[in-house]
């Protein structure tokens, strides 16, 4: 009997599962159809791999959605100033100069704007693409990636000294409506709306609308050109840079097709004027900006994907700029750039990929505006400056990233432009990226990078000062880096980096025979630094907090004498504090070295400064919907000065904001 | 450029990293699907066992039970910063993916991992078991088959498609597959695919098999015309599949509790995917005898189970 | 609960119609608990096995997968049969079991067996197994013994650094080498030789790093001399190779026939 209740109880156990499941097996059918149809809810399209900021060649700083909300960025500016190596100053037209690695230039030529990877260098006659998108609203932002060096390799034209590429939110980002709205001092105002939906037949749609309105900083500008001579000027007085602008962006997606844009129309008075004449509110500049891109990926074989894609990119300036008080001067044009591009990607092993691509576009210009007056609401035509001017341009490339060990990338990459102007121009990168410990990575690059002349460069004319020149070459430079990126411990990340640019056949304005200055390929440069970065992001209960910090020497020399009006170190110290999962603080200091003067400037050396940000976070507040900041800029209210240029130097420098506050909410539904 | 000044920043650093003290062993998040999926929740409950031996820590998380799991999962994780997430099935690991890029992300249960959006900090056990393991398997029992054939979809099955019909060529076995994008494409697909092949093979295509109705068709299309058929899951032995060799469902929980433990160890290269290492191998012989299909009888210390005809 | 609750409704359609009648004239068992395998089919074994014996003098079979609960029954019983692994049988007898081989597995003619620890073929030393996945099937316990063996007293210390994934299956296991789920693995080199047969390409990129001594297939083992009735049983399943459906029960087991001790 024992042995019975044994085997019985035995029989239990082995029964238990086996003969359960047998009599149960079209249960276990319905339980497998069921994880079936849980797996089809999830359809995933394109697959890619991401590079790792770690493992590219490149030294690259990744700016995320979350860090531009706790920074409480009011527009690009505030984003790219934390930027190791990314300096931020005002000019007198206006607009601000975007310095990279101790080299600044008026209308930042030399470095690329893309907005989801297109590039933004729209205006064809002063190139640069800064005019509309320096100061980009950030609401509808996903990321933004800083590249600094040559990337001519990939992108072609003016990817020279960095490539800063600005990710927008997408339909999937969004799903479902957002908006937000700011205001701070000097009447800024700021309002987004952002729709988004990935419908079931996998169209998805995105667009995004923003509108910014500012009285500008209104800085006193003490005296012009004519004030100090005793004659009737507006100065002293103050910068007139109020600035309105509105802008559409667009993502429209279907299968495997996708058209995507973004318009902007932005209005501007000045912060000094074109002229040494202070202006008045009278200057006023208002560009028309958009870009309309079709394109589609076609997924040839699984390793082998093709994209391609169409666009227009259109820029239109119409700007009356005040020259005398009673002297106005109207200037304007139409840019277009019309092309395509198809890039095979092919995906040779696990280790290795390689993409090579064809890129065509015509860029023209046209519907010039030129008139003169002394009533500014009555201009007479005059002599045009610019000229109606058609160019084409076509580029190959080819990329290699290849990892031969697990621990190595390399990456190789070449590409050649020819352009119906001015001929052809190689460009060459590679590097390679090698974890020589665990967590510790060691890169080195080399590249070349070109700036295609301007058309302004090419043939301005008319102009009693400066004449283009249509035989200039592109400017070139050849850049070497090498830095270590190490993660000692979870959270820390740490980055050394040097670099070596030699800029060689710079466009730039010496004396003429017809004029008194003629663009000519003239000069080089050399630029050399290290830049250093650390963050640590803390862990556990103080998830969300970090702490970080860049410091930047920098030395650039143009025959053998250091750059004018660039710092020769500059310091970033960032906190971020998270008290819970709502509210958040944020500390920065920026240190800024001062800056020496033309030689022929006899003005006293523009003196660094430190300025102090707070700013206070609460996110994901009454049912995750709401999240709402201030921010005080300049909290101890440091009065601080951006450098004037050697031919204001009667005005000393430009004084810039002193404490100023932003308070910002956003909705999600 | 003052060298001096560079040197004296570098040392700084260098003290920095020399100097920093070791990370705490952290969390496990396991991000579940959906726990009233058998699959899932027997890979996950296996998977916790493992980490329990191990006195590791997890908290998990089901998205089944949450409303707005998208924004409660971003909590989570800000609340708890796991070391590593282990999401199951595929709804577990595009949402984890979304919502926490930065972290280091495991997966297992998801059909055809192939077609994910995979980033460097990314692990994972495949759903299916190696195709060549499959297939040895497969030749094992019946060495005589040639030709197999296959529907699927191509959204969801192409790039594990493409692997089978590689590692068959190789094995000397010729794969015949034909898409579909409609369970009312079916029945088209069997009446031209069957007359053509040796054997029909069921793969875990989530189209193809969106309900009973559609494997019932499937195997009264292959009675008709006495095709046996195989399948990855034993559940399929019932409706008179011949041979089932499928993923052991624990042996995937297990595997990915052993690479949870290396990858917190920082043992494994990243991106690796491993294919589940163990198989359950069910053997219809009813379903042999009445089509008068042979096997191998060496074969048979490889089966778990063997189904005979009831008397 | 749940569960339970129909299980016992299964149970007592199944055990207490057909096997009440059976047990109230219960004959000698045989229990089988295997540590080398995972296979967990013991369903299978148990209705296959239980067909042949009943009708083969009214025996039964029954399988353990808990290695506890077999040794219960050990140490519970005087009398039965057992089929158990010789690893098994030598640490029970170090436990003062007083197990005898009766019968010991063939397969192919052979009585004994060695496990290999394989690896693919740029791993040349154990040494370079340190921090590791060694596939297995079996317990984990007798896993790591095998390993322990095959390392030697001078590697002996390597084992805290090598994780052991088990697999239901020794082919599982081998192929969790090729395919890069593991960097070795311990399996009978019968099974090497499946391997050469099913995936040859495989097989070539595989050796041998590590033998363990060679021991015994699967043996039959009782407690004491063998009562009449033990030894009709013995005699039964000595001959069950001799029957088809009998062969076929065995190569269940991975063995196909008996040789008496």
């Amino acid at each position: 009997m024992i042995k019975y209740l044994y085997t019985l109880l035995v029989g239990v156990l082995v029964l238990n599962s086996s003969a359960f499941a047998a009599a149960a097996s079209n249960d276990d059918l319905e339980k497998e159809l069921a994880y079936l149809a849980a797996e089809r809810q999830v359809v995933i399209t394109a697959s890619k791999i991401e590079e790792h900021v770690d493992k590219t060649i490149a030294t690259t700083t990744v700016i995320t959605q979350s860090d531009i909300q706790q920074i409480g960025a009011r527009n690009l500016l505030d984003v790219l100033r934390l930027v190791p190596g990314i300096g931020i100053t005002q000019t007198q037209m206006g607009w601000r100069e975007i310095e990279v690695r101790g080299v600044k230039t008026l209308t930042s030529e030399k470095v690329q704007i893309m907005l989801n990877g297109h590039p933004l260098d729209h205006n064809l006659q002063n190139a640069g693409s800064g005019w509309v998108y320096d100061d980009l609203p950030v609401d509808t932002i996903k990321r933004v990636e800083v590249v600094r060096g040559p990337s001519s390799a990939l992108y072609g034209a003016n990817a020279f000294l960095a490539v800063i590429n600005i990710i927008t939110q997408n339909a999937k980002d969004l799903n479902g409506v957002q908006t937000s709205a700011g205001w701070g001092s000097f009447d800024t105002q700021q309002y987004r709306a952002s729709w988004g939906k990935q419908f079931d037949n996998s169209a998805e749609a995105a667009l995004h609308f923003n509108f910014t309105d500012t009285n500008g900083i209104n800085s006193p500008i003490p005296a012009d050109s004519l004030s100090v001579q005793g004659q009737p000027s507006s100065a002293p007085g103050r910068s007139q840079l109020t600035e309105g602008r509105y802008d559409l962006e667009w993502q429209l997606g279907y299968q495997d097709f996708k058209l995507d844009g973004r318009y902007i129309n932005k209005k501007a008075g000045t912060f000094f004027g074109a002229a040494s004449v202070l202006s008045d509110d009278r200057t006023q500049q208002d560009y028309n900006d958009y870009f309309l891109r079709l394109s589609r990926t076609w997924k040839i074989q699984d390793k082998f994907t093709v994209d391609t894609q169409i666009f227009h990119d259109f820029y239109s300036a119409d700007n009356r700029w005040q020259l005398a008080p009673t002297q106005f001067f109207r200037t304007g044009f139409q840019d277009t750039r019309t092309g395509g591009e198809i890039q095979a990607n092919y995906h040779i092993s696990d280790t290795q990929t390689v993409i090579s691509g064809f890129s065509y576009a015509k860029e023209q210009q046209g519907n010039l505006i030129d008139e003169l007056g002394g009533d500014p609401e009555h201009l007479m035509p005059t002599l045009s400056s610019s000229e109606e001017r058609t160019r084409r341009r076509w580029g190959i490339y080819i990329e290699d990233v290849w990892d031969p060990l697990k621990n190595l990338r390399m990456t190789l990459g070449a590409r050649y432009d020819r352009y119906s102007d001015f001929g052809g121009t190689f460009n060459p990168r590679m590097g390679f990226n090698w974890e020589f410990i665990k967590n510790y990575s060691l890169k080195f690059s080399y590249g070349t990078a070109y700036r295609a002349p301007a058309f302004g460069e090419l043939s301005l004319v008319n102009n009693p000062v400066v004449s283009g020149n249509p035989m200039l070459k592109p400017e070139e430079v050849k850049t070497f880096e090498t830095g270590i990126i190490a993660h000692p411990v979870a959270g820390l990340t740490t980055q050394a980096t040097y670099y070596h640019s030699a800029i060689n056949q710079i466009i730039s304005p010496v004396s003429g025979q017809t004029t008194i200055l003629q663009y000519a390929n003239n000069g080089s440069l050399i630029s050399e630094g290290v830049e250093l970065e650390t963050r640590y992001d803390f862990g556990g209960n103080l998830q969300g907090s970090y702490i970080s910090a860049n410091h930047v020497l920098q030395h650039s020399t143009q025959l053998s004498q250091q750059l004018a009006d660039v710092p020769r170190h500059r310091t970033n110290l960032t906190a971020n504090w998270a008290f819970d999962n709502t509210w958040s603080s944020f500390a920065h200091i920026l240190i800024k070295g001062n800056t020496l003067r033309n030689p022929s400037d006899t003005r006293n050396n523009v003196p660094g400064y430190a300025l102090f940000d707070v700013g206070l976070l609460g996110k994901n507040m009454f049912g995750q919907k709401v999240d709402i900041s201030f921010n005080v800029y300049n909290l101890l209210d440091k009065r601080y000065y951006d450098p004037a240029p050697t031919s204001l130097n009667f005005i000393g420098d430009y004084q810039m904001a002193g404490r100023a506050f932003f308070g910002h909410v956003s909705l999600k539904f | 450029m003052k060298i001096m000044d560079f040197c004296k920043v570098l040392i700084l650093l260098s003290v920095f990293w020399v100097s920093a003290g070791f990370a705490l062993p952290g969390k496990v998040l396991i991000v579940n699907s959906d726990n009233t999926v058998f699959r899932y929740e027997t890979i996950a409950s296996e998977f916790k066992k493992v980490l329990q031996q191990n006195a590791y820590q997890w908290t998990e998380f089901n998205l089944n039970s949450h409303a707005d799991a998208e924004a409660e999962l971003k909590q989570l994780i800000q609340q708890e910063n796991p070391v590593l997430i282990y999401c199951i099935g595929t709804k577990a690991y595009s949402l984890a993916r979304n919502v926490a890029s930065n972290k280091k992300l495991l997966f297992s249960a998801a059909i055809n991992w192939r077609r994910l959006d995979i980033g460097e900090g990314t692990y994972g056990v495949a759903n299916e078991l190696s195709s060549a393991q499959e297939i040895s398997l497969l030749r094992y029992f019946f060495p005589t088959i040639k030709t197999i054939g296959l529907l699927y979809n191509d959204k969801f099955s192409r790039e594990y498609v493409e692997t089978i019909k590689k590692e068959a060529l190789a094995l000397g076995i010729n794969i015949i597959n034909q898409p579909i994008n409609d369970t009312q494409e079916i029945s088209g697909a069997l009446n031209e695919l069957l007359p053509k092949i040796d054997m029909f093979w069921i793969i875990s295509d989530p189209v193809v098999l969106s309900s009973k109705a559609s494997v019932q068709q499937i195997f009264q299309a292959a009675q008709q015309q006495k095709k046996p058929v195989y399948a990855y899951s034993e559940v399929f032995i019932e409706q008179g599949a011949v041979l089932a060799i499928s993923a052991d469902l624990a042996t995937i929980g297990r595997q990915s509790a052993s690479l949870a433990l290396m990858i917190n160890e920082d043992k494994v290269p990243e991106g690796t995917v491993q294919n589940p290492a163990g198989s359950t191998v069910t053997l219809n012989k009813c379903a042999l005898d009445a089509l008068r299909f042979s096997f191998n009888q060496d074969a048979l210390d490889s089966v778990n189970k063997i189904v005979e005809c009831d008397k | 609960m749940k569960r339970i609750l129909p299980v016992f409704f299964i149970f007592s359609v199944f055990i207490t119609g057909s096997y009440w009648s059976a047990y109230s004239n219960v004959g000698s068992i045989i229990y089988f608990y295997n540590p080398e395998t995972n296979i967990n089919n013991f369903a299978t074994l148990k209705t296959a096995f239980d067909t042949y014996l009943v009708n083969h003098g009214g025996y039964y079979f029954q399988p353990f997968d808990s290695r506890e609960n077999f040794e219960a029954v050990i140490q519970e019983k005087k009398g039965d049969i057992y089929l158990l692994s010789s690893w098994h049988l030598k640490a029970l007898q170090q436990k003062n079991v007083p197990l005898k081989i009766a019968l010991v597995g063939t397969s192919k003619g052979n009585t004994m067996q060695r496990k290999v620890l394989s690896t693919k073929k740029d791993i040349v030393d154990v040494t370079m197994l340190k921090n590791t996945v060694v596939a297995g099937a079996g317990s984990e316990e007798y896993i790591h013994s095998v390993l322990k063996q095959i390392l030697g007293k001078e590697q002996e210390a390597l084992l805290k650094d090598i994780k052991i994934l088990l697999v239901p299956k020794d082919i599982d296991a081998i192929m969790a080498v090729g395919f890069g789920m593991a960097s070795a693995a311990i399996s009978a080199e019968s099974s090497l030789d499946k391997l050469a047969m099913i995936n040859p390409n495989q097989f070539r990129e595989l050796h041998g790093l590590g033998f363990s001594e060679k021991d015994y297939l699967l043996v039959a083992a009782t407690l004491k001399k063998p009562e009449q009735q033990e030894a009709e049983l013995l005699e039964v399943l000595r001959k069950m190779s001799e029957a088809d459906a009998g062969g076929e029960n065995l190569k269940l087991l991975g063995i196909d026939g008996w040789r008496a001790m």
